[in-house]
């Protein structure tokens, strides 16, 4: 090692007010039954660019973490996926799906989405509806079946929301 | 709740996921942009990748998990801890999205290491999960919201009045109680967090894709319990 260690007192509060703040946010949305991820988005937003209380120390380390975060979201997905339940919802609800998926992801692929790139003005999208490509998004809620098959084996689903 | 339809929407749910394993590649592909060619050409590179890894994870996957596979949960946590960060960025070097290599590497890990990994890995997963729901708001300007609120409503009405159908359709050869085959649908109706997760992707784009979706997100988990409600 060369050199002082660098103070990283400034982070640790940082950071440590931030867990501590989205675990009060996550205790908040369960009393409430919603879910806690819009807690943890509002909590963000108030932090943020043009928020309230800029934060700037930990912001580099926030970021990698969220870019983990994703890769680990989806990780766990792909392990919800053992044979057994793969056929089995495979013969079960194919047609569902795929209805669903057609109501939902014909919006995107519609002509407006690739001659658009995805650059629409906020005014022709509230004009036509088929001209929002996020539309199609919320058909894929892994993190809701995620929720429902983690209740199956009873450990604690974190992330959901009470619901039903 | 063990409803008679509730096998059903789990199904529905199950396969709704399968198909994000195509659709985000596809996406990420076409958030990048260019010409119809160039397009093409990337979804091609994009798709081929995906079946190939999705083969190799399907045939192989046992023999990967039995390598892995050790009574210590440390060297089950730092080897597929290690493995999920090598494969996406692998996969994201070869401009599929680094998210779907994760996935895939979710889809080789079976047998007695699933549960293990699930129960190792979940821990991570509630610590970063929540760490980047936090910082999409981060990036997130709140006065950017007001102007796309009307587009995130029209969203969030077409969405939940198609899922409401697709349950009640889907549930229909199993249960005659309309009740049900309601209910079965409002399960349906995201929470909308996955599609936080598709927007990072398009963020950095368009700006306002964020906006959209952090509105979209915020309204939907404002309606959900509230249509869970009023259906019971």
């Amino acid at each position: 090692m060369t050199g002082p260690t660098p103070d990283y007192s400034h982070l640790f509060i940082e950071l440590g007010c931030v867990a501590v703040g989205l675990a009060f946010l996550a205790r908040l949305a369960r009393r409430l039954g919603l879910s806690a991820i819009s807690l943890y988005l509002l909590a963000g937003l108030a932090f943020g660019n043009g928020g309230l209380l800029p934060l700037n120390l930990t912001k580099g380390f926030i970021q990698l973490g969220a870019e983990i975060g994703v890769l680990l979201l989806l990780f766990m997905l792909g392990l919800e996926y053992s044979g057994e339940n793969l056929t089995k919802g495979l013969r079960m609800g194919a047609s569902g799906a795929a209805i669903d998926s057609f109501l939902t992801s014909r919006q995107v692929f519609s002509p407006d989405f690739f001659s658009a790139g995805l650059l629409w003005p906020p005014s022709s999208s509230a004009a036509s509806p088929s001209s929002h490509p996020p539309a199609s998004l919320p058909a894929f809620s892994p993190n809701s079946s995620a929720c429902k098959r983690q209740k199956r084996r009873q450990s604690s689903p974190s992330l959901c929301s009470k619901t039903s | 709740m063990q409803a008679p339809e509730t096998p059903t929407v789990l199904s529905i749910l199950v396969l709704e996921d399968l198909m994000m394993a195509v659709y985000l590649p596809l996406v990420a592909v076409l958030l990048v942009g260019g010409g119809p060619q160039k397009i093409l050409v990337s979804v091609g590179i994009a798709s081929a990748t995906v079946l190939v890894v999705l083969f190799i994870a399907t045939r192989y996957g046992h023999s990967f998990s039995s390598l892995v596979a050790h009574q210590s949960d440390e060297v089950v946590l730092l080897s597929i801890f290690g493995t999920v960060l090598l494969v996406a960025g692998i996969a994201q070097h070869l401009q599929v999205s680094a998210a779907i290599g994760a996935f895939l590497v979710g889809i080789a890990v079976s047998g007695p290491i699933s549960e293990q990994s699930h129960r190792l890995l979940t821990p991570l997963r509630d610590l970063f999960a929540a760490t980047f729901f936090f910082f999409f708001g981060l990036e997130v300007d709140p006065r950017t919201l007001p102007p796309v609120l009307l587009a995130a409503a029209a969203l969030a009405l077409i969405t939940t009045a198609s899922k409401i159908l697709t349950g009640y359709w889907a549930t229909r050869t199993q249960t005659s109680d309309r009740r049900a085959r309601l209910r079965a649908g409002l399960t349906l109706v995201p929470r909308g967090e996955f599609s936080v997760v598709i927007a990072g992707l398009g963020a950095a784009i368009e700006p306002r894709i964020g906006s959209l979706s952090a509105a979209y997100v915020l309204l939907m988990a404002i309606a959900g319990p509230f249509l869970a409600k009023t259906i019971r």
